[in-house]
């Protein structure tokens, strides 16, 4: 059985916290890409995104971070990953998209990161 | 002619109306005006419900003022319609002096309404909006024989108007099953139907789209009377966007890999079809790829990957399959200046190089290469010393993953040596 997506978003001082969980697939990756479409053009600039209650990913999931990363990178802005479980931090690893995203271990790290900055 | 024989002539005339074409602006109009005249009044109009804004819209009006009717909604539960549409009940109000919302329509219209019948247009115990008559003529009211005879009519209008919307669904179902045709179409035409052999190697491919039409490809094409050039691959994203991304990352690295042929290796070709498509595309789509030469004449393969699964390799010399980790690049379409890399794989006798995407490694929650090594472990044993072929590897092997998840693509390309 799928697990539905799950879109939680949280403002902890600048930085917007998206904590996704369930499935990003070829049925929920629409919706995150509105969900994703919306924080950019309201102007967020620090985002985490939380994937520690993440189950899977699929390609189109994986190119919908991509569109977030560059979109950000593009306002100025920065997407750090975090809580990746093992099978999701070897997607990233083989695909070696782990050499473009920031992934961190988890949000209090992340989050700690962009307040130093 | 009798007023019933006039009841029955134009409810029959009314009817075969309604029947003749599923084009509402046509048939509605013409069968409203047959029941006007029937029912002897100054105007009459079919509203239908637009459920997600709770109000009625019009989509007939006949009177002195119907155009500037049209340009009214009427909320569900407001006035004689709307309370209409709200309750399913048909009503007959005689004297509509009380009726506030009656008086403000009146007021933007310029029409004066003085009496209103108004039946719901019912289907399947829904109600799907309302029909009216206003302002008898050569009588002072509306009676229950004129209820019954809109309901009549209302019965009918009910039932096109549902066949109508019926009719339009199917129409944009049809239209994306073609789009999908389309883009199956596509994809299907770029895998290969023949399966290059010679005397020290065979290849096999089998790519399977199930749900929706799937972003994975494999190719095989001979760069000159030594060398093969082959190819397994899964754009993100599925669909007629993914078909098309796919026809240009085939018909680029095809060209490539000729290019490029004497000179710097599978990983120059991903290097030139990562920043060709990378630059250049807004697609917002990337695809993982292996790309191989395959040495006839040395028994050898050169491969560089961009971000694709690891291949599994079977050495006869060990009797054992095993994953091949290479130098893996970033998948083509993600960032322009990307580095991929070659790595070298000999091919005796009785080896296998078997390339697979994602859809294999997930068809089941529990799968992870360790599993699927014993899989192909499990599926070599059964040949018993037979020698193991890239096809029968593959039949035996898709067999497996299709009895496994029946729903999703998958994709995988063998070469053996003989």
């Amino acid at each position: 059985m799928e697990t539905a997506m799950k879109f939680e978003k949280d403002l902890v001082g600048e930085v917007t916290v998206c904590g996704i969980s369930g499935e990003i697939n070829i049925t929920s990756v629409g919706e995150l890409r509105g969900l994703f479409d919306s924080l950019v053009r309201s102007g967020s600039k620090k985002v985490v995104a939380d994937l520690a209650a993440l189950e899977y990913i699929d390609s189109s999931g994986l190119a919908v971070m991509i569109e977030l990363h560059q979109r950000l990178i593009k306002s100025g802005g920065v997407l750090k990953l975090c809580g990746l479980n093992e099978r999701i931090n070897g997607i990233f690893d083989v695909t070696k998209l782990n050499s473009i995203f920031q992934i961190r271990k988890n949000r209090e790290t992340a989050l700690a990161e962009f307040n130093k900055a | 002619m009798n007023r019933e024989t006039e009841v029955l002539v134009r409810l029959i005339d009314a009817s075969s109306i309604l029947v003749s074409s599923l084009d509402l602006g046509d048939i509605l109009p013409r069968g409203m005006e047959t029941i006007k005249t029937l029912l002897r009044c100054e105007a009459a109009s079919i509203m239908l419900l637009d459920e997600a804004n709770r109000r009625l819209v019009f989509e007939v009006a006949l009177g002195d003022k119907s155009e500037a009717v049209k340009k009214i909604t009427v909320p569900l539960g407001e006035g004689v319609a709307g309370k209409v549409a709200l309750d399913g009940e048909p009503r007959i109000v005689n004297d509509v002096t009380h009726e506030a919302f009656t008086a403000s329509v009146d007021q933007r219209s310029g029409f004066t309404t003085k009496c209103v019948l108004c039946v719901p247009l019912m289907m399947k115990g829904r109600i799907i909006g309302v029909a009216e008559a206003i302002n008898p003529m050569g009588k002072t009211a509306f009676n229950e024989a004129d209820g019954y005879l809109l309901s009549l009519f209302a019965n009918q209008v009910a039932m096109v108007v549902e066949a109508s919307r019926m009719h339009i669904q199917i129409v944009a179902r049809r239209r994306m099953e073609d789009e999908l045709n389309f883009a199956r179409q596509v994809q299907e035409s770029f895998l290969p139907h023949e399966f290059p052999s010679g005397d020290i190697f065979s290849f096999h491919g089998f790519s399977r789209a199930a749900r929706e039409v799937g972003g994975d490809f494999y190719d095989i094409f001979p760069l000159d009377e030594r060398r093969i050039g082959f190819t397994i691959g899964d754009v993100s994203g599925k669909g007629v966007p993914a078909a098309l991304f796919m026809a240009k990352v085939l018909g680029q690295l095809r060209f490539l890999a000729q290019k490029h042929r004497d000179e710097g290796g599978p990983s120059l070709v991903l290097k030139e079809l990562n920043s060709s498509l990378a630059e250049r595309h807004s697609e917002n789509m990337f695809v993982t790829l292996i790309y191989g030469v395959f040495h006839s004449d040395q028994r050898k393969a050169v491969i560089a990957s961009a971000g694709h699964p690891y291949p599994f390799v079977f050495r006869s010399a060990k009797l054992a399959w095993e994953q091949k980790i290479v130098t893996n690049g970033l998948p083509v379409g993600v960032a322009p200046e990307a580095e991929y890399y070659d790595t070298g794989l000999e091919l005796s006798g009785g080896d296998m190089i078997l390339m697979v995407t994602d859809g294999v490694l997930e068809a089941d929650r529990d799968f992870n290469e360790k599993k699927i090594l014993m899989i192909l472990t499990d599926i070599y044993s059964a040949y018993r010393g037979q020698k193991m072929i890239a096809e029968s590897l593959i039949k035996d092997f898709s067999r497996f993953i299709n009895k496994h998840n029946p729903s999703d693509d998958f994709t995988m390309l063998a070469l053996s040596g003989k």
